[in-house]
């Protein structure tokens, strides 16, 4: 029976090849301006190496220092060392705290400097390592001990072994950032830019620069964002919890300035939608706003639609005035009409879904946040971009689309009288 | 003709109203969209003052106080400082093949995220405005003109003592004042004295932003030389011009190679070299404004492809209505043009009376300045060329939309066609 539907729906697509390639291209139109805002968050949000816990890991990504005399007066930057130390690092729940310092650019060079060039260096503290998970090639990532005496060992990704020595076996090199002499430790592999809070070019122990900015406000304030893993996606409101009571204590003995995290440490969630350092940030709005323009993107198209799908039935009016002469109800003719759409619906959102990955990785730099990379350039993976869910939402996309511009047609061209429509023959 | 069409489209009002609603509003969407593009069109391809085709800048970083290789003051002899020994490397950048022009400023070069605002006041006219301190041959490095197009009046007035240039533009807004050179101009709060020297054209910050009054006023080498950027010498700007047959894809690369050694001295050593271009995709990304242009471009996509669906699925719908309609038309005498006018006719005109009252809304729309008139304007010209251009656009997807229907009828016989009646 479906196998007829589905001849039939391909003998109605090629009877007509001009009006089918143009409601295809429609629907593919708007599947690919869904699947790519879906495909942007997934990106922004998804699990994969080295961020492969997004889903689980808390972020203080900013800070504020209030001073107690004059509530007027704030300072916003990120945090300082000694936070970390005093609140982050004591939370008992956590599977893993660590925390880094991003944006430092060095030149990267081999010691006789034959080979040089500019890269992008993480200060870390050891517990970063076991917050992310680094795929090492070689070598493993520095300890406590190192971290402590700010030793110059160093991290590096493929690429920038590569560059320097041609080769990821480098442990025990060394390498100069900036003229400083370091250590090569470990090789990892190259990490794109999109996971922000992994990416780096070197990755060094933040002991081992002391010009690193961490002492404003009584030390609250500095240059560091801190990671908290935690055991599983229920501890997370715990964890949250168990933060801001440190801070608390903490801010009990501040004299001059508190911190203010503004309801920080964020989920993933959280911390893309986060607008202000000190305002907590409002994901339910921004999820609203998210599924307002997708079905804006899918009424529109869907109304438009419907007016071919309106002509196309209009055709086939004595078709079904026969079919029912014959005994069909209209439940049966409306789902076959639908089931026969579909596959003109599911053509064009394979096209869709190609197109959105198309302007994905053609245009990284139109929808994601990608600023100026290193030697580890931005790339997109697999990982990133493909996800069960994904196809999913796209198929279920799908689906409404052909439901809202068939439906309508499909319900108005049945209640039409049997006689009436075989009058139309 | 057109009182036959308007007759045609009220019989129809059902469907029409639809249709009429829908245009109604995509020519209010379409108008906004088109209009925030023609403005940043006209504000791209106005002139940006300068010229960064062949330039690089060089980036310098300084020794942490901890490497084994700083020396510290004590260390040195009197007078032996970076900037003196940046000033001599410079020279040997001068004489590199293929190197024309270097230079140096201070929060002075194009697409530079820092800007500096002051108060000046030239001729008892007071004024906040943009400045920098520049070293001569910036005018000559980055090709900036003075109103008759030449650069070396510029350079000679950076020369002179206290000289300083400012863009044209300063106190435009006061219509008494005018901007003239020798006058005495005082940098405000600081106290300190110039001396008009040379005005330039306008500048502005990069393509997509409108020129603002810049006062450029001198960085002089003996600054440099005493030791001023020590330590901090990622504040100073050294950019370079190269000759356009040198320069290539390699450039970069070769000059970083050959000056790598040289540039090691004192307690600063080369970052980086890179092209101006570089700085300026870096520069229109951290503002944003080519991703809501793309983004703009992609929803005007979006909306007009819509209304080309619209438009041929009620016009094939309306087609195979009325078929009758038609056989009796061509029966009674009308040719397949004719019908074929009727059919582009009636969605033309449809799309003019949608468009009368979505002019009225845009133009409130435009008057309640919700569209942009800081870089452009809001002129009749303006809104008169972005409601020509949204109306053929649209008069574009419907011709697209009401063809296919269209052929299709003008094709039937007669006959058959009559059949349907």
């Amino acid at each position: 029976m479906y196998k007829i539907y589905l001849k039939q729906a391909w003998a109605l697509l090629k009877e007509n090849k001009l009006l089918s390639g143009v409601s295809i291209f429609g629907t593919a139109l708007a599947i690919c301006m869904i699947m790519v805002i879906v495909i942007v968050w997934q990106v922004r949000t998804a699990n994969y190496s080295p961020e492969d816990n997004r889903d689980r890991t808390l972020y203080v990504i900013s800070a504020g220092a209030n001073s107690i005399e004059n509530p007027e007066i704030n300072n916003i930057s990120k945090l300082g060392t000694r936070v970390a130390k005093e609140c982050v690092y004591p939370l008992r729940q956590a599977e893993a705290v660590g925390f880094a310092n991003h944006g430092y650019q060095a030149l990267v060079a081999v010691t006789d400097h034959t080979v040089e060039f500019k890269g992008d260096v993480s200060y870390t503290d050891a517990g970063f390592w076991s917050v992310f998970n680094f795929r090492f090639l070689a070598g493993k990532p520095y300890g406590e001990e190192v971290v402590e005496s700010g030793i110059r060992d160093a991290v590096v990704s493929e690429s920038v072994a590569r560059k320097l020595y041609g080769t990821t076996d480098v442990v025990g090199r060394t390498v100069e950032l900036s003229y400083t002499l370091y250590t090569i430790r470990g090789v990892v592999e190259d990490v794109s830019i999109l996971a922000e809070d992994a990416y780096a070019d070197v990755w060094v122990p933040y002991t081992s620069n002391g010009t690193l900015w961490d002492n404003v406000c009584e030390r609250l304030i500095g240059s560091y964002q801190a990671y908290i893993l935690a055991a599983s996606t229920d501890d997370l409101p715990r964890l949250k919890e168990e933060l801001q009571t440190n801070v608390e204590r903490m801010n009990a003995s501040q004299r001059e300035y508190r911190l203010n995290l503004g309801g920080a440490p964020d989920t993933i969630m959280e911390r893309l939608t986060r607008e202000g350092v000190m305002n907590e940030p409002d994901v339910r709005t921004a999820v609203l706003r998210y599924l307002l323009i997708i079905a804006v993107a899918l009424l529109i198209p869907a109304i438009n639609m419907s007016g071919l799908a309106l002509s196309r039935m209009r055709r086939r009016i004595s078709e079904i005035g026969v079919r029912r002469a014959f005994g069909a109800t209209r439940n049966e003719l409306i789902g076959q009409i639908l089931y026969e759409n579909l596959l003109q619906t599911l053509l064009g959102g394979v096209l869709g879904l190609v197109l959105s990955y198309l302007v994905i990785v053609t245009l990284p730099g139109w929808l994601l946040p990608v600023g100026e990379a290193g030697v580890s350039q931005v790339f997109l993976n697999a990982d990133m971009l493909f996800n069960p869910m994904v196809f999913l939402l796209a198929f279920a996309a799908c689906l409404l689309l052909n439901l809202l511009s068939v439906g309508v047609p499909a319900w108005r061209s049945t209640k039409t009288p049997i006689v009436d429509a075989l009058n139309e023959y | 003709m057109i009182r036959h069409l308007l007759r045609l489209i009220w019989n129809q009002r059902r469907q029409n109203g639809w249709l009429w609603a829908e245009l109604l509003l995509v020519s209010v969407f379409l108008w906004f969209l088109v209009d925030y593009l023609y403005v940043m069109g006209r504000t791209y391809t106005t002139p940006l003052g300068f010229d960064i085709e062949h330039t690089y800048q060089i980036g310098f970083g300084d020794l942490s106080d901890s490497n084994p290789d700083f020396l510290s003051k004590e260390e040195r002899a009197p007078g032996d400082t970076d900037g003196a020994l940046l000033l001599d490397l410079l020279e040997r950048i001068r004489a590199y093949p293929g190197v024309e022009e270097v230079c140096y400023s201070d929060a002075g070069i194009p697409y530079t995220q820092g800007t500096r605002f002051i108060n000046f006041q030239v001729d008892s006219l007071e004024r906040n405005c943009r400045w920098m301190k520049v070293s001569p041959d910036y005018f000559t490095v980055f090709r900036v003109r003075d109103r008759e197009g030449r650069t070396e009046p510029l350079v000679e007035a950076l020369r002179k003592p206290q000289g300083a240039v400012f863009s044209e533009g300063f106190g435009q807004d006061d219509p008494d004042f005018n901007l003239s050179l020798g006058q005495e101009i005082v940098r405000m709060f600081v106290n300190d004295h110039f001396k008009l020297n040379g005005i330039c054209q306008p500048v502005r910050r990069s393509e997509y932003e409108r020129a603002e009054p810049v006062a450029f006023l001198p960085i002089t080498a003996s600054t440099v030389a005493d030791g001023y950027y020590d330590g901090e010498m990622n504040s100073l700007e050294v950019c370079f011009r190269v000759r356009p047959e040198v320069d290539d894809t390699g450039f970069a690369a070769r000059f970083r190679k050959d000056m790598a050694k040289q540039a090691r001295i004192g307690n600063i050593y080369m970052l980086d070299v890179t092209p101006m271009s570089d700085l300026r995709t870096q520069y229109i990304r951290s503002t944003g404004v080519e991703n809501e242009v793309k983004t703009r471009v992609a929803v005007a996509c979006f909306l007009l492809v819509n209304i080309f669906l619209g438009i041929i699925g009620t016009f094939w719908f309306r087609t195979e209505y009325r078929k009758g309609e038609m056989g009796l038309r061509m029966a009674l005498g009308s040719t397949r043009r004719q019908l074929n006018s009727i059919m582009m006719g009636e969605g033309i005109l449809l799309l003019i009376l949608a468009f009368v009252p979505s002019l009225v809304i845009s133009f409130n729309i435009a008057t309640m300045d919700l569209v942009d008139s800081y870089l452009l304007p809001f002129t009749w010209l303006r809104f008169a060329i972005c409601e020509g251009i949204t109306f053929t656009l649209i008069v574009c997807m419907i011709i697209c939309g009401v063809w296919y229907p269209a052929r299709t009828t003008a094709r039937l016989e007669p006959a058959e066609a009559l059949h349907y009646e």
